[in-house]
C-alpha cells in the first residue's frame, strides 16, 4: 500500500535531494511544501501518513509545526530532520510530539527510517 | 563825796573792758581775714559793709573765669555781668548791668526763661539750654546753670553761662562727618553686596557648569557603555548570521553533495574499484567539509548563548571544550543568583571561551576550572589552570589577532561594561584570571538563572 509522505523543507537543494532519494523507492508518494503554514493547509486534503519536517523553517519553526500537527492530526507520523547535532534537539523534538529526530546526514537511509516509523504504525 | 561811787566806776570800767575785748576780737577777725563784712546799726537801719580785702579774690576769679557769669534780681534786671559774658555778648562791661535780661534772650525762649528765673529765685538749681541775642541781632546757643543768691534780705539769681556755639559747631561737624561716614559705609556695603551677588552668581554658574560637565561625563560614560553593549550584541548577531549562512546554505549544499555521492556510489557499485575509491574519497572530503562547517557554525553561535542562563552556558562550554579539544573544565558556581542581562552573559561566555582556548593553546595542561562567585556589589568569574604560566606584562601587549582576543582586549571590553580583570600568573605556576562585573546601576542584579 502506497504511503503518502509530506516533506516540509524550504531549501531547494534538499528538496531535489529528497525527490531523488525517494525516486527509486517504491511504496511512497511524495509531496513537498516550503513552510509550516502551507503544510497545515495541505494536510486535510493530502492526508499524509508521514511528515518529514526540517527543524529550521522560515516563519513557523519545525518544532512549532510538529506541536500543531500532533494536536490536530494525531495519526500522522512525524520525523524531524536537523542539520545540527541530534543530541541537541532530540528531547525537545520528542516533547513536541515528533516520533523521531534524525540528522540530514542520514542520506540514503532516510527511506529506511520512514519505513521503520510507518511499519511501527502498521504494527 | 562824788556822785559816782567807786562801785559805779568799777562797773563802768568793766563795761568798757568788755567792749574793748569785743572790739579787739573784731579787729583780729578783720585782720586775719575771717570776717568779710561788718554789720553796722546806723540811723538809717542796719547796713552791711564788705571788707575790700576779702572780696577781691572772688571778684578776680569770677571776672576772669572762662564761663560767663551774671547775677539777676527777681525781676530780671542784670545786676552784674562778668567780663567773659560781656565778651560773649560783644558789649562793654558797663553795658549790661541795669538792663533786663529778656532783652538778650531769644524771643521764642522768653516764656521759658521766666519760668527758669522764678525757679531759681525760689531756691532751685536749674540747668537749661537757651539762645541769647547780641546787639547786632546775631544769636548764639547757651547753656545756663543757675543758683539762688541770698544776700541779706534779697533773693537774686546767680547764672553761669556756657557758650555752646563751638560745641554746636563741633556737634554739627560730627553729625556731618558721621553722615558722610554712614554714606560711605552704605555705599561700600552696597558695593560689597553687589560684588557678593556677582560672586554668588559666578559660583552658581560654576556649579551649574560643573554639574553640566559631570552630567556630560556620566552621559558619555553611559553612551560608551551602551555602545559597548550594542557592539557585543551586534557582534553576536553577526556571528549568528554567519552561523545561519553556514547552517542554512553551506551545510544543506554539503548534505546534498554527500547524499548524491552516496547515490552515485550505489549506482556505480558494479564498476571498478577505482571509481568507487574516488567516490569514497569525495564522500570523505565532503564529510570533512560538513564537519568543518558544523564546527564553524557552533563556534560562531554556540547554541547556549541564545536563551539559557550563564550556568547552562558554562556547562555546555565545558562539554564542548572537552569534546573538541580534550580540555577538562571543572565548573563551580558558588551561590545562587538573579538574572544576568543578555549582553553581559554573551560577553562573559565569549571571554571565558577565549581564555579556555588560551589554556588549550599555551598552558600545556588538560585541566582548567571556572568558578563563579558573588560579592556584595559584583559578580566574579575566576578562570584558573595549573599550566606553564606566563609573564603578565608581556602578554598584555598582544593585541587582537583575527578572531582571538588578547588579554589586553579582554580587559578593555570588560572595562566598557564597568568591570575589570585581575591577572595572576607566574612561569611554571599556572594562571588565575578574575573577571569582575559590577551590579547594573538600574538596580537589576547580575547573576545566573
Amino acid at each position: 500500500m502506497t504511503k503518502r509522505i509530506l516533506i516540509v523543507e524550504d531549501n531547494e537543494d534538499m528538496q531535489l535531494l529528497y525527490r531523488r532519494l525517494f525516486r527509486e523507492e517504491t511504496g511512497f508518494e511524495i509531496e513537498q511544501t516550503d513552510t509550516g503554514e502551507m503544510a497545515l493547509e495541505k494536510i486535510p486534503f493530502l492526508k499524509p501518513d508521514l511528515m518529514i519536517i526540517d527543524i529550521s523553517l522560515p516563519g513557523m519553526t519545525g518544532l512549532e509545526l510538529t506541536k500543531i500537527v500532533r494536536e490536530r492530526h494525531p495519526g500522522i507520523k512525524i520525523l524531524i530532520v536537523t542539520g545540527h547535532e541530534v543530541s541537541r534537539y532530540y528531547d525537545e523534538a520528542i516533547r513536541s510530539g515528533a516520533d523521531d529526530l534524525i540528522s540530514k546526514d542520514v542520506g540514503l537511509e532516510i527511506a529506511a527510517e520512514c519505513r521503520k516509523l510507518l511499519n511501527g504504525a502498521a504494527d | 563825796m562824788n556822785s559816782r561811787t567807786n562801785s559805779d566806776l568799777k562797773k563802768q570800767i568793766e563795761d568798757l573792758q568788755t567792749r574793748l575785748r569785743e572790739t579787739e576780737g573784731n579787729l583780729d577777725a578783720i585782720r586775719s581775714g575771717k570776717a568779710d563784712a561788718i554789720v553796722v546799726q546806723t540811723e538809717d537801719g542796719v547796713k552791711v559793709f564788705t571788707i575790700q580785702g576779702a572780696e577781691t579774690a572772688y571778684r578776680i576769679m569770677v571776672d576772669n573765669m572762662n564761663e560767663g557769669a551774671l547775677t539777676v534780681d527777681p525781676e530780671g534786671v542784670i545786676l552784674y555781668a562778668n567780663t567773659r559774658f560781656c565778651s560773649m555778648m560783644g558789649v562793654p562791661t558797663t553795658y549790661l548791668p541795669g538792663k533786663h535780661i529778656q532783652e538778650i534772650v531769644g524771643e521764642e525762649f522768653r516764656e521759658e526763661f521766666d519760668i527758669f528765673l522764678r525757679k531759681t529765685v525760689s531756691g532751685g538749681t536749674v540747668h537749661q539750654d537757651f539762645v541769647f541775642v547780641r546787639r547786632d541781632q546775631s544769636s548764639f546757643p547757651v547753656y545756663l546753670s543757675s543758683a539762688p543768691l541770698e544776700i541779706a534780705v534779697r533773693h537774686d539769681a546767680c547764672i553761669i553761662v556756657s557758650d555752646l556755639t563751638e560745641r554746636k559747631l563741633h556737634q554739627e561737624k560730627l553729625v556731618k562727618l558721621n553722615n558722610e561716614l554712614e554714606f560711605k559705609v552704605k555705599t561700600r556695603t552696597h558695593e560689597l553686596e553687589e560684588q557678593k551677588t556677582a560672586l554668588e552668581q559666578s559660583q552658581e554658574q560654576l556649579r551649574k557648569l560643573t554639574m553640566s560637565l559631570e552630567d556630560q561625563v556620566i552621559r558619555r560614560t553611559a553612551q560608551v557603555r551602551d555602545l559597548a553593549k550594542a557592539l557585543t550584541l551586534a557582534e553576536q548577531k553577526e556571528r549568528q548570521r554567519l552561523s545561519r549562512i553556514l547552517h542554512e546554505d553551506l551545510q544543506q549544499v554539503l548534505f546534498s553533495i554527500k547524499a548524491r555521492f552516496e547515490l552515485l556510489n550505489d549506482v556505480l557499485s558494479d564498476r571498478t574499484g577505482e571509481i568507487n575509491e574516488d567516490i569514497r574519497e569525495l564522500d570523505r572530503l565532503t564529510t570533512k567539509a560538513l564537519d568543518t562547517s558544523k564546527m564553524l557554525a557552533i563556534e560562531f553561535n554556540p547554541p547556549i548563548l541564545r536563551n539559557e542562563g550563564l550556568d547552562a552556558a558554562l556547562k555546555w562550554l565545558a562539554h564542548h571544550m572537552e569534546q573538541r579539544y580534550g580540555l577538562k573544565v571543572d565548573i563551580c558556581i558558588l551561590e545562587g543568583f538573579g538574572v544576568i542581562r543578555d549582553e553581559e552573559r554573551v560577553l562573559l561566555v565569549q571571554i571565558i571561551r577565549e581564555l579556555l582556548f588560551n589554556v588549550v593553546k599555551h598552558a600545556g595542561t588538560k585541566e582548567a576550572s571556572v568558578t563563579v562567585t558573588r560579592k556584595e556589589d559584583r559578580l566574579d568569574v575566576i578562570v584558573e589552570d595549573r599550566g606553564t604560566g606566563f609573564n603578565v606584562e608581556d602578554v598584555k601587549k598582544i593585541t587582537q589577532d583575527g578572531t582571538r582576543m588578547g588579554l589586553f582586549s579582554i580587559e578593555q571590553r570588560l572595562r566598557l561594561f564597568g568591570g575589570y580583570t585581575h591577572i595572576q600568573s607566574k612561569q611554571g605556576e599556572g594562571t588565575r584570571i578574575i573577571l569582575s562585573l559590577p551590579f547594573d546601576r538600574s538596580g537589576q542584579r547580575l547573576g545566573v538563572e
